[in-house]
């Protein structure tokens, strides 16, 4: 078979699928990355307590829990796709500490922090589907 | 910059390094086979990449007592270059252009979102 012929297959193939990976593992890719953003608030928020207070414990805890939880969930996502699509996928946690920042700190929105997080949202729907 | 400052963002970067070279040693292990759910985790590969993420944390830890921590977002982001790399010369990962275009629209992202973060956007 001639090489055109295989690229132009090739890219039928590619054509069928628009992601990588079924629907469910994506959805558990990014369960598991705001499980894994929800680690900066609960690490935030035993910071902002006195260093071995309950509170702090609590806190402290909740961090060893969810990184715990996050990396359960991140070993099985691995198997089902590959480290690139998993880590084009990644940066995701940045919008979603943007919005815990806000909801729960109540901190204010910088208009290039929005910029930038559009930017790399736009980044991420480009990236992980993969039609060439 | 100062040598010290250089030194400490030097250390940061090698703690990204050697990071995104344990989520290569993760989904190594995800790709074999195991017997059971239980050795897909105790495995040697597996705690060996979780011992490099403690490593990690205590060097960008180190880093941190000189380098300020806006910095995080930006230096953090290297791993979006390392990870692509290490994903096609180590895993043999195939990685489209339009991946690449993606991942370099993410990068510019993470920079505005930084610069914007630091005040040097106005």
């Amino acid at each position: 078979m001639k090489k055109k012929d295989t690229n132009t297959i090739k890219m039928n193939e590619q054509q069928k699928k628009q992601l990588e990976v079924p629907l469910k593992w994506f959805l558990i890719l990014h369960v598991s990355l705001i499980i894994n953003s929800l680690a900066g608030v609960a690490s935030k928020k035993a910071g902002q307590s006195d260093f071995l207070s309950v509170r702090w414990c609590l806190y402290y805890g909740l961090v060893l829990l969810v990184t715990f939880l996050f990396a359960l969930v991140w070993q099985q996502v691995l198997k089902h796709m590959s480290l690139t699509f998993a880590f084009t996928n990644k940066p995701v946690t940045i919008i979603y500490s943007l919005i815990w920042a806000v909801a729960f700190f109540h901190e204010e929105l910088n208009v290039w922090k929005v910029i930038g997080s559009l930017i790399i949202l736009a980044g991420i729907v480009v990236g992980v589907s993969e039609n060439d | 910059m100062t040598k010290t400052m250089m030194v400490h963002v030097l250390i940061w970067f090698f703690s990204v390094l050697i990071s995104s070279f344990a989520q290569v040693m993760l989904k190594t292990a995800a790709n074999r086979k195991h017997e059971s759910r239980l050795k897909e985790y105790l495995n040697p590969i597996v705690i060996g990449a979780y011992v490099i993420f403690l490593v990690s944390t205590l060097l960008t830890m180190y880093a941190l007592k000189v380098v300020p921590y806006s910095l995080s977002p930006v230096i953090e982001s290297t791993s979006y270059i390392f990870i692509p790399v290490f994903g096609v010369f180590m895993l043999r990962e195939k990685i489209s252009r339009r991946r690449l275009l993606g991942i370099a629209i993410i990068l510019v992202g993470i920079l505005v979102y930084a610069l914007g973060g630091m005040g040097v956007l106005k």
